[in-house]
């Protein structure tokens, strides 16, 4: 009889202990949202920002203004780096209309935008859209969208990329980024076209940001059915797989690995600017929000709720930690790869090396949190 | 208490040893390991939109290193030379895609048609005029070469656009059940270059999954050979030709496994063929840009990103990555509907070209795929597929109505990866059973067993399709 109330009392337990999973489960996947809508939103105004100081450039051309719309350039990655972590399990920003394409793309086919340096020639190719007014007399944004789509999804003329080319120029140099000169907007052959694509370009990126962020505002249609309580199982499925594969095949792999054994020094993401090891950065900084259910925002606010350091801990406290330190080390290890990143695969190839491995051992233990809650996640070699 | 407790623990002692033990004697009778299509070291178990783009479960950390950089060069998109990614320029002048994942997508099969049902850069066109040139091959338009290109980089005209009509066709099974096939008509307008040959042939291509070339290139040929019955000497109705063709690296023609026809040799040689023709990117075998004479010479101001583009390191890279692709496990196939639709599909005679297994050869490299029993359900033969499939024209030794087989493995997984059920070289069928009502020539008296079965049993062996 005895034996019959503990089995009954431990079923009580089981199930409301369960229940109690339940619900948090369902809050970390609503404060996911919570922060997913507010990295949009940041990455957004930085993108407003950047845009202000690239028509005051525009309006009145200056080595100052140069200096500042870089400045802003440079401001507006951490934001969007950190909203990588919601890629990869076709949400809204890699779905069959995914935007990314057209935010961040990579490599950039800047000879479609503007002049070349031919190093078999020895000499500057005056190519691209703003170079040829006959093909392209207006530099709009639907000939540019238009440009983007016309050879499939991978073409890439706009976004981030586009803009880091048009403010630094190529990095011919082994030791710093690019160097353009504010007079390619004054005095250079083509500068209005040139200015015009830069406003056009720019004016794009804002656009597509806040449209993201759209996609995600509280009672939006994706967002919706995304934080039903029905979908919390595959939602928190997808936001594991979506860190899991930024962090092995995306980070680790093809942004890090492939650059290592290529050694090609502009085989890197934000090649003109020499900024990929914040890029880098910020990434992982995306992936420890999630984890942790805590995202800083630009103005310094917080949003702070469930992560799954408290899901796992409810499972099992000791395996929450060894996880949160897995995640802590992989940030420790991209930051320690000294920048540029481009000298870095040559020079310092042991550091680069430490935070692949860590990365890896980071999307593993994003598969140990999948087992511990129950779900099961396989975190591939390569994504698509 | 305690007795009762034992008892209970004995009867499902009982239930768990006479569930195992069915297992195995279900085992016995049947092939127990079907659900691995690419033998035990290259079948993964995974069945998400990912699903045909994972590695070999073997690899060493060093080969996982060359299948990320084999992926990357497969993934990311070409550029127009000079770039600043200069291992990744070279792009053009003329192409069909800038990445091979463009077409291969997520290392599957291209989508043929886009929502306004127009072709895609997934469906390609390759052009040949009458007659063989000095390897035996197709000879090239003289203008528009083997392979029409409908995109340019920016400082070259496309050789033009390409659009499809279709006919709807429609058909009744004995049952009355009625069915509609659409044949397509493709036509080629705004052309840069002038006019085409009169006498031209086209053939459309789809792009096919990549995931299992390395176990098909890891066949014997001997293997492949045992299955041909070029003159149908035991007379069932099925030939079985091997096709050769013409081996760039060894100079000489031998037996043909890839392409919808055969005419490519091996996984290296396809892919160098495909970075030429596809995406104008050159490479160790194919060196020279893939322009006609005339083109050539209207282009010889455009930059190359590199002599070859594609360097012999990168090429291994991508050849390693596309051998090393796992292939997915069979789902359901130990449902009672599955199975009942793989004994139609043996008993229908579909079994004779679509083979169901092989093994590889103990010599195979990379070493995984050696001794491997697979399931690919093609003898990797050339038959003569009817006149409502034929594209006319002549591929090395295959005939303009002949087609290899084609492996039907992961084709139930197309759904989830390329979100689309189209088959068949040119994609005309929208569905599995569209594309056995298709089947012709040599195919006729398997398509008639299918068409005289009930709906049940169509419907069982489209299950069994579903299950590969």
């Amino acid at each position: 009889m005895k034996k019959v109330l503990y089995l009954i009392f431990s079923s009580a337990f089981f199930f409301s202990c369960s229940d109690q999973k339940t619900q948090l489960e369902q809050q970390v996947v609503e404060n996911y949202a919570n922060m997913v809508y507010a990295n949009y939103e940041d990455a957004a105004l930085r993108a407003r920002d950047l845009q202000a100081k690239i028509d005051a450039f525009v309006a009145n051309p200056s080595e100052e203004g140069f200096t500042a719309a870089r400045q802003a350039w440079l401001d507006a990655r951490p934001a969007y780096s950190q909203t990588e972590a919601f890629r990869f399990y076709s949400g809204p920003i890699d779905d069959e209309d995914g935007l990314e394409p057209y935010i961040n793309s990579w490599p950039l086919d800047e000879n479609f935008i503007d002049y070349v340096y031919d190093p078999n020639a020895g000499k500057i190719l005056m190519t691209g859209i703003i170079n040829e007014p006959d093909k392209f007399p207006d530099i709009t944004a639907d000939v540019l969208l238009k440009e983007n789509e016309i050879h499939g999804e991978a073409d890439v003329k706009v976004g981030y990329h586009a803009i880091e080319f048009l403010l630094w120029g190529q990095d011919l140099s082994d030791d710093g980024p690019g160097n353009r000169s504010f007079t390619d907007y004054t005095t250079a052959t083509n500068a209005d076209r040139r200015k015009t694509y830069l406003k056009v370009v720019t004016d794009l990126l804002a656009e597509h940001l806040e449209t993201l962020k759209d996609l995600w505002e509280p009672g939006s249609t994706y967002r919706t059915e995304f934080v039903k309580k029905e979908n919390s199982r595959n939602a928190l499925n997808n936001i594991l797989s979506g860190i899991g594969k930024l962090s092995k095949g995306e980070l680790a792999g093809e942004r890090m690995t492939v650059a290592l054994e290529n050694k090609d020094q502009e085989d890197e993401h934000s090649c003109f600017s020499d900024n990929t090891h914040n890029d880098i950065i910020y990434n992982e900084v995306g992936m420890l929000n999630v984890y942790l259910g805590k995202y800083t925002r630009i103005d310094g606010t917080v949003i702070e709720g469930p992560g799954f350091d408290d899901l796992v801990a409810a499972y099992d406290p000791a395996v929450a930690e060894s996880i949160t330190a897995a995640f802590e080390n992989a940030l420790k290890a991209c930051k320690e790869i000294p920048a540029p990143f481009d000298q870095a695969i040559i020079h310092h190839t042991d550091k680069v090396q430490a935070a692949i491995r860590a990365l890896r051992k980071q999307s593993d233990e994003v598969q140990n949190i999948a087992s511990t809650i129950g779900l099961t996640l396989v975190i591939p070699e390569t994504n698509e | 208490m305690l007795h009762k407790f034992l008892n209970i623990i004995s009867i499902l002692t009982v239930f768990l040893l006479t569930t195992l033990a069915c297992r195995n004697m279900q085992s016995d009778t049947e092939d127990a390991e079907e659900e691995y299509s690419g033998g035990t070291a290259a079948t993964v178990f995974i069945k998400s939109a990912d699903a045909l783009g994972q590695p070999l479960s073997g690899l060493t950390h060093e080969e996982i290193r060359q299948f990320q950089i084999g992926n990357s060069l497969n993934r990311n998109n070409w550029v127009a030379a000079p770039a600043s990614a200069s291992a990744r320029d070279g792009l053009g002048p003329l192409f069909n895609a800038t990445a091979c994942a463009s077409c291969h997508v997520r290392d599957g099969k291209g989508n043929p048609f886009n929502s306004a049902d127009q072709p895609t850069q997934s469906l390609l066109f390759r052009l040949s005029v009458p007659g063989k040139n000095e390897h035996g091959g197709p000879v090239a338009d003289p203008v528009y070469g083997t392979q029409f290109a409908h995109q340019s980089i920016l400082d070259a005209r496309p050789e033009g656009n390409v659009s499809v009509t279709f006919e709807e066709i429609s058909g009744t099974y004995p049952d009355g059940t009625p069915y509609s096939l659409r044949k397509p008509a493709f036509l080629f307008s705004d052309l840069n270059y002038g006019d085409m040959h009169p006498e031209l042939m086209v053939s459309p291509r789809l792009a096919p999954p990549m995931a299992g070339m390395g176990l098909l290139e890891a066949l014997d040929d001997e293997t492949i050979l045992a299955k041909a019955d070029p003159d149908d000497a035991d007379n069932d109705g099925i030939s079985g030709r091997p096709n050769y063709v013409w081996d760039v690296r060894k100079q000489k023609k031998v037996l043909g496994k890839f392409g919808w026809k055969a005419n490519e040799p091996t996984v290296e040689q396809q892919t160098a063929g495909a970075f030429s023709g596809d995406m104008g990117i050159t490479s160790a075998i194919f060196p020279e840009e893939n322009l006609s004479p005339v083109q050539a010479k209207l282009m010889a101001h455009i930059p190359n990103g590199g002599t070859p583009e594609l360097d012999d390191q990168g090429l291994e890279d991508v050849v390693f990555y596309i051998k090393t692709l796992a292939t997915p496990a069979r789902r359901n196939w130990q449902e009672k509907e599955v199975k009942q639709g793989k004994m139609l599909f043996i008993k229908a005679g579909c079994e004779s070209c679509h083979t169901s297994k092989m093994t590889t050869s103990a010599n195979a490299e990379p070493r995984y795929l050696a001794n491997q029993v697979i399931r690919p359900y093609s003898d990797l033969l050339l038959h003569d597929m009817g006149e409502g499939l034929a594209d006319h024209r002549p591929d090395f030794e295959a005939t303009g109505r002949e087609w290899r087989t084609a492996p039907l493995w992961s084709m139930g997984l197309q759904r989830t990866v390329s979100k689309h059920t189209h088959y068949l070289h040119d994609g005309r069928a929208r569905n599995a059973e569209e594309a056995v009502l298709w089947h012709g020539g040599e195919a006729e008296k398997a398509k008639q067993s299918f068409m005289q079965m009930n709906k049940t049993e169509r419907e069982a062996l489209l299950k069994f399709l579903d299950s590969l």
